[in-house]
C-alpha cells in the first residue's frame, strides 16, 4: 500500500463517524429550507427530510458493505479491482472530479455567506484565498490530522448549531406547519432529490473504512455518521419553517441565518447569534472542504503514483479559479445543483452497482 | 489654530477677503450656551500672504496653519481669478500641508463657513467630513487636496473639484465644479446626478465603492437599485487611418439590493440578466450624456483621456497637447458599459412561485 | 600613516562608512534635479545607468589603492606623478572634501529652517552641526565608524518605511510612456543624475585601514548598490506620486511628497518629521566623513598635527558653506561641488591607475 506511510494511526469507531457527519454538514444546512421548500411547497418538508435521510443511510450501509469487502484499500483501488483496469480509472478520475466540484462549491457558498453577512466590501477573491490556504495547510498534514481536527470540533459545532436553533424556540408556530400533507404524500416524494442532497458527504466512508481499526464497525460509523446531521437538518427545518413558514422561506436567500437574526432576548444587549452561527458555520464548511480535497488529491495520488503533495498543490489554484466561474449567487447555486446530481450517481448510483457486480463476481468464483 | 479658510472676491478689483476659522479653545472649558466653538475673522488684501498678516491685526492669536482642514473658494472668485495664482502661497509656505481640502463653494464662500449646523459642530470640520464620504455616495466627485490640485494645475489637466452649497440650516455638497486645466477657472457646474454618472468615468484609484444605479423595470415600472461595489474604467485609444478616437470601457459589479417590482424571481439567472440589462443600458445612457456635456459644453478633459493618450500614442499627443481640451471635444468617444450582479442579498423574491 | 594598528575597520563598516557618505544632501533635491536634467520620466533610467558608472569608477579606485595597500589618497599620488602635481592633486581634493561638507551644513540648515525652526538663523543651526561634527571627528576613526554601523541601519530602515507609506498615491502612469523621447535625454541627464554617487573614491583612504584590504572591491560595490537603491528609490516614489513636470516645480520634492502622506483614521500625521531626523542624519554622517578627512589631508600636507587641523578646517567650511548669499547660489555650489567630484574622484583616479600600470609595465618599481 502506497498509503501506509500517509497513515501511521488508523482511526476509530468514532472518529470515523465525526468525520463522516461533519463532512455531511456543509453549505445545506443554511440553504435546505428554501431548497426544500421550493421543491416541496408544503409544510411537510420535514417528512421528505426524514426519508431522504433514511435513504442515505441505505446507501451509506451500500458503501460500508462495499468496503468491507475490500479491506484495507480505498474506493480508487477496489473500483479498478471490480470493474477493470480501464473503467476503474475513469472511475476515479469523475470521482476526483465530482470531488474537486464539491470543493468548490463549498468555497463559494462561504464566501457568499461571509461577503453579505460580514465583510460586504472585502473582495470574495481575498476571503476565498485565506480559507484556501489554512484548508491546504491541514490538508498537506495527511488524513490523520484532519480526522483528528474533525472528532474534535464536531461536538463544539453540533452543539452551538443545536443551542442556536433552540433559541429560535420563541417565534415558533406550530401552525405554520399544519396542516400535515395538505397536498398528499406525493409532493413529499418528489421532493426527496432536494432533502438528500445536504447528505453529500457520508459516500466518504468508502475510504474511511479503508483505514479503519474495526472496519466490521463502518456500517455503525456510516449510520450514526448520518443519524448526527438528520437530526440537526431536521431541527434546523422545524425551526425555520415554522418561523418564517414556507412562503416566506421561498423569498429568502439565507433563511436559516435570517432566521437566527431575529433571535432577539428581551434586555439582552447581545443580539448578533448569527456571528456565533456563522462562524459555527465556517468551520463546518472547511471540514467539508478539507476532506473533498484531500480525497481529490488522493484519486490523483493513486492514479499516477505521484507523491500526493504534488496535487495538494496544483489543485490550489484549479479549485480557486474554479470557484470564480459562477459569476454570480445564482449560478453558485446552480453549481450546488448540479453537485447534487452527481452525489445522486456517486454516493448512490455507483457503490449500489459495485457492490452487486462484486457479489456477482463472487458467485462465480465460487461456481468454478 | 485655523481649521477652515474661505476665499472670497472683494469689492475692488484684485481684492481678496479671506475667513478665518479658528477653533475657539475657551469654549472648552465653559459649558455656556450662547459660547460658540468657533469664531471667524475675515480680512482683505491684494494677495494671500498679505491678507493672512492683517489677521495678526484683529486677534491675539495669530493664525496658525498645521490643522488646517479646508480651503473654500468662492464661485466668483474661483471663476475670475486663475486658481494658480490664488493656491501659490499655500503650496509654498510649509505650515500648510499639502493634503488640505480644497471646496469650490456655490455662491460666496464666507456663507459655508458661517452656515448653522444643526450639530453645532464647527462648519469647516464638518465639512472636511462630508468630503471623505466618496465610499458612500457617488454623487460627489473624489475629494482634490491641495497638492493634487498643484500637481494638476501644473500639467493643465482639467478636473473636478467638490463643490458645496449652505442650505437653510446644514451644507450641502453639491455635485461639482468643473475646472479647466488651461485657464485653471471655473467654468462650469456637474449636478449631483451628472456626477453620480461622471465618477464612473473617472480613474478610481481609491473610493471605487458607494453609489447606486437606479432603474424604473421596463414591464413593471418599478424601481430597481443596483450597489455599486467595484468600478473598472479602461480607456482605448484607436487610430484609423489618422483619425483618433476612443472607446471608454466601464465594467461595475456590485449588488442588487432593492427591487419593489412584485414579480421579480432573483433566483432564476435569467431575471437576473434582464435587470442587468437593463442597468447596462442605464449606465450607458446617462455616461454618454456626461461625456458628450464635458466634450461639447464644457470642453474640459476630467476623465483622464489624457494620460491613456501620452502612454499609448506619444506622438499625437505631443502634438495635440498645447491645446488638448479643444482638441478633446473633437474626438468621437464610445462608451461600453457593463455592470454584473454579484449577489441580491438576504431576500430573492417577494411572492413564492406557484 | 600615524593611524594607530587598533584602528582598522571590518568590511561592513568600510560599505557602510562609504555609503553613508555618497548618501547625503542630495535626497531631497535629486528628483528635481534630474528630472530638470531630463525632462521624461526616465530618470530612474539615467540614475541606473550612472550607477553602473559610478559603480566602475569604484572599482577603479579600489583597484588603485590595492597596488600601494598601505597608503592613502594623499599618499598615492605623490609617488605617482611626482611631488608637485601631487601636492596639487591633493590639494583639490582637500577643497573638494571640504565642499562637500560645507554643502551639507548649508543644505541641512536650509531644509531645517523651512520645515522646522523658521525664527532661528540658520548661522546657528549650522554651527551646531559643525560643533557635533568636531566632537565625533576628535574621537578618532574608530568611534567614527562604529556610529555609522549604529545609524546606518536605523536610518535606512526609517527611509524605506517612509517611502512604503508614500506608495498609496504612487501613479504608475506618471512614468509611461517608458523613453517617450528616446534614449537621448536619459544619456544628456546622466550627468546630473550621477552627480550624486560620487563620494566612492574614499575607499582610497579605507583600504589601508581595513583588516581585509582585499575586499575592497567588494566593499565598494555593495555600498554602491545600497546608494543607487536609495537613490532610484526616491525618485520611482517622487516622480510617481507627483509626475516629473510637478517635481521640477518643487524646492524639496522628496519632502513635499512625504509631508502628503496620512493615514486615513490616524492622528499622527507629519512623517515628514521623521524623514527630516533621519535625513539629517545621514548629512551629519557625510560632513563627519568629509571634516575628517579634509583634516587629514592638510595634516599630511602641511604635516600639521591632525587635532589643530580640525579646528583650521572649521573656519573653512563655515565660509564656504554661508559663500552663497540665497538658495539658488546653494544650489550652485553643490553643481560645482559636482563638476570638482568627476575630475577628482572619476578622471584623476583612472589616470593614476593607467600611470601605475604603465609604471609597472615599464618595470618599475613602485
Amino acid at each position: 500500500m502506497v498509503l501506509e506511510n500517509h497513515f501511521s494511526e488508523k482511526f476509530t469507531t468514532a472518529q470515523v463517524a465525526s468525520g463522516v457527519a461533519s463532512t455531511i454538514f456543509g453549505a445545506g444546512i443554511v440553504t435546505l429550507p428554501r431548497s426544500a421548500g421550493e421543491a416541496i411547497g408544503t409544510p411537510d418538508v420535514w417528512m421528505s427530510l426524514l426519508f431522504g435521510g433514511t435513504i442515505c443511510i441505505a446507501l451509506g450501509i451500500v458503501c460500508a458493505k462495499l468496503c468491507q469487502r475490500y479491506p484495507g484499500l480505498t474506493f480508487y483501488d477496489y473500483s479498478s479491482q471490480v470493474t477493470g483496469k480501464l473503467i476503474g480509472s475513469v472511475l476515479t478520475i469523475c470521482f476526483v472530479i465530482y470531488c474537486l466540484l464539491v470543493a468548490t462549491y463549498e468555497l463559494r457558498m462561504n464566501a457568499e455567506v461571509v461577503r453579505h453577512y460580514l465583510l460586504q466590501r472585502t473582495p470574495i477573491e481575498f476571503t476565498t484565498f485565506c480559507f484556501m490556504l489554512i484548508s491546504v495547510y491541514l490538508v498537506l498534514g495527511g488524513l490523520n490530522p484532519i480526522v483528528r481536527l474533525l472528532e474534535l470540533l464536531l461536538p463544539v459545532t453540533t452543539i452551538v448549531l443545536f443551542v442556536v436553533m433552540l433559541l429560535g424556540y420563541r417565534n415558533f408556530e406550530l401552525e405554520n406547519l399544519r396542516p400535515l400533507l395538505s397536498e398528499g404524500i406525493s409532493p413529499v416524494l418528489k421532493g426527496l432529490h432536494s432533502t438528500a442532497t445536504p447528505f453529500i458527504g457520508f459516500e466518504t466512508i468508502l475510504f474511511f473504512t479503508a483505514f479503519m481499526r474495526t472496519s466490521r464497525d463502518a456500517s455503525k460509523a456510516v449510520v450514526v455518521g448520518i443519524a448526527i446531521p438528520i437530526m440537526i437538518y431536521l431541527c434546523t427545518l422545524l425551526i425555520v419553517i415554522g418561523t418564517l413558514s414556507v412562503q416566506a422561506v421561498k423569498t429568502l436567500t439565507w433563511p436559516t441565518i435570517e432566521v437566527i437574526r431575529s433571535i432577539e432576548f428581551p434586555g439582552a444587549f447581545f443580539t448578533n447569534f448569527e456571528i456565533l452561527f456563522i462562524t459555527v458555520w465556517v468551520i463546518e464548511m472547511f471540514t467539508t472542504f478539507v476532506v473533498f480535497y484531500f480525497l481529490a488529491s488522493l484519486g490523483m495520488n493513486q492514479l499516477f503514483r505521484t507523491p500526493i503533495k504534488y496535487f495538494h498543490y496544483g489543485f490550489f489554484p484549479v479549485v480557486y479559479f474554479l470557484s470564480f466561474y459562477p459569476s454570480n449567487l445564482d449560478e453558485a447555486f446552480q453549481l450546488g445543483d448540479i453537485v447534487g446530481y452527481l452525489a445522486m450517481v456517486f454516493a448512490g448510483a455507483i457503490p449500489l452497482i459495485l457492490l452487486i457486480i462484486s457479489y456477482l463476481k463472487d458467485g462465480s468464483r465460487v461456481e468454478k | 489654530m485655523v481649521v477652515g479658510l474661505a476665499i472670497d472676491k472683494g469689492k475692488k478689483k484684485g481684492e481678496i477677503i479671506l475667513t478665518n476659522q479658528f477653533v475657539n479653545t475657551i469654549e472648552g472649558t465653559k459649558e455656556e450656551p450662547g459660547v460658540s466653538n468657533y469664531y471667524n475673522i475675515k480680512t482683505t488684501g491684494g494677495a494671500m500672504m498679505e491678507t493672512v498678516k492683517n489677521v495678526s491685526n484683529l486677534t491675539d492669536n495669530s493664525p496658525y496653519y498645521t490643522h488646517l482642514k479646508v480651503i473654500v473658494i468662492g464661485e466668483e472668485v474661483a471663476a475670475t481669478t486663475n486658481l494658480m495664482e490664488i493656491t501659490n502661497w499655500f503650496l509654498r509656505h510649509h505650515e500648510l500641508r499639502r493634503t488640505i481640502q480644497i471646496i469650490i463653494a456655490k455662491g460666496k464662500a464666507e456663507k459655508i463657513l458661517t452656515s448653522k449646523l444643526e450639530k453645532r459642530t464647527i462648519p469647516a470640520v464638518e465639512l472636511w467630513g462630508m468630503t471623505q464620504n466618496i465610499r458612500e455616495t457617488k454623487k460627489m466627485p473624489r475629494f482634490v487636496t491641495l497638492g493634487e490640485m498643484g500637481i494638476k494645475m501644473t500639467d493643465e489637466m482639467s478636473f473636478l473639484v467638490q463643490s458645496v452649497v449652505p442650505l437653510q440650516q446644514g451644507l450641502k455638497m453639491a455635485g461639482a465644479a468643473v475646472i479647466s486645466g488651461k485657464e485653471r477657472k471655473l467654468i462650469g457646474w456637474l449636478t449631483d446626478e451628472e456626477m453620480n454618472w461622471a465618477n464612473f468615468l473617472v480613474n478610481q484609484r481609491k473610493g471605487k465603492e458607494g453609489g447606486v444605479i437606479k432603474v424604473l423595470d421596463e414591464k413593471t415600472k418599478k424601481p430597481i437599485v443596483y450597489n455599486n461595489q467595484n468600478i473598472k474604467r479602461k480607456i482605448v485609444v484607436s487610430r484609423k487611418n489618422g483619425d483618433l478616437s476612443f472607446l471608454v470601457k466601464v465594467y461595475t459589479e456590485g449588488y442588487l439590493l432593492e427591487d419593489w417590482s412584485l414579480t421579480e424571481n432573483s433566483f432564476e439567472n435569467n431575471y437576473i440578466r434582464t435587470v442587468e440589462k437593463q442597468l447596462t443600458a442605464e449606465l450607458k445612457k446617462q455616461t454618454t450624456s456626461v461625456l458628450n456635456k464635458m466634450q461639447k459644453k464644457l470642453k474640459a478633459d476630467v476623465f483622464g483621456f489624457r494620460t491613456q493618450l501620452r502612454i499609448d500614442d506619444y506622438p499625437t499627443w505631443k502634438k495635440l497637447k498645447t491645446n488638448w481640451d479643444t482638441e478633446f471635444s473633437k474626438i468621437p468617444i464610445e462608451v461600453q458599459a457593463e455592470v454584473k450582479i454579484l449577489e441580491f442579498g438576504g431576500k430573492g423574491n417577494k411572492l413564492p412561485k406557484r | 600613516m600615524e593611524l594607530r594598528q587598533d584602528e582598522k575597520i571590518t568590511t561592513s563598516q568600510a560599505v557602510i562608512g562609504i555609503a553613508t557618505f555618497v548618501l547625503g544632501s542630495e535626497i531631497v533635491i535629486l528628483p528635481r534635479v534630474a528630472s530638470d536634467a531630463i525632462g521624461t520620466p526616465d530618470a530612474w533610467i539615467s540614475i541606473f545607468l550612472g550607477g553602473v558608472i559610478s559603480t566602475c569608477l569604484g572599482v577603479v579606485c579600489a583597484k588603485l589603492s590595492l597596488r600601494f595597500p598601505t597608503s592613502n589618497y594623499y599618499e598615492i599620488s605623490p609617488k605617482l606623478v611626482g611631488k608637485p602635481i601631487g601636492f596639487l592633486v591633493n590639494l583639490i581634493y582637500i577643497f573638494s572634501l571640504m565642499m562637500t561638507g560645507a554643502y551639507q551644513v548649508r543644505i541641512q540648515a536650509e531644509v531645517v529652517r523651512h520645515y522646522l525652526l523658521d525664527d532661528t538663523p540658520i548661522a546657528f543651526t549650522a554651527i551646531c552641526f559643525l560643533a557635533v561634527s568636531t566632537y565625533l571627528v576628535l574621537g578618532g576613526m574608530n568611534p567614527m565608524f562604529r556610529l555609522f554601523e549604529l545609524l546606518f541601519p536605523l536610518s535606512t530602515f526609517v527611509f524605506f518605511l517612509v517611502m512604503v507609506l508614500c506608495l498609496q498615491d504612487f501613479q504608475i502612469e506618471n512614468f509611461r510612456p517608458v523613453l517617450s523621447e528616446g534614449v537621448l535625454p536619459v544619456l544628456l541627464g546622466l550627468k546630473a543624475a550621477s552627480l550624486p554617487l560620487y563620494g566612492f573614491e574614499i575607499i582610497l583612504f579605507f583600504t589601508p585601514i581595513m583588516n581585509e584590504p582585499k575586499k575592497a572591491v567588494k566593499a565598494v560595490v555593495a555600498s554602491n548598490s545600497i546608494t543607487i537603491l536609495v537613490y532610484v528609490t526616491v525618485l520611482v516614489i517622487v516622480i510617481g506620486n507627483l509626475s516629473s513636470e510637478v517635481v521640477r516645480t518643487l524646492t524639496w520634492p522628496t519632502i513635499e511628497v512625504i509631508r502628503s502622506i496620512e493615514i486615513p483614521g490616524a492622528f499622527f500625521s507629519n512623517f515628514e518629521l521623521f524623514f527630516i531626523v533621519i535625513w539629517v542624519i545621514e548629512m551629519y554622517t557625510t560632513l563627519v566623513v568629509s571634516h575628517y578627512f579634509s583634516s587629514l589631508g592638510i595634516s599630511q600636507l602641511f604635516s600639521i598635527k591632525i587635532k589643530y587641523c580640525y579646528f583650521i578646517v572649521i573656519p573653512l567650511i563655515y565660509w564656504v558653506a554661508f559663500y552663497p548669499k540665497n538658495i539658488n547660489g546653494v544650489f550652485s555650489l553643490g553643481d560645482i561641488n559636482g563638476y570638482i567630484a568627476i575630475f577628482i574622484s572619476g578622471i584623476v583616479p583612472v589616470l593614476l591607475l593607467l600611470i601605475a600600470k604603465l609604471k609597472s609595465w615599464r618595470g618599475q618599481n613602485v
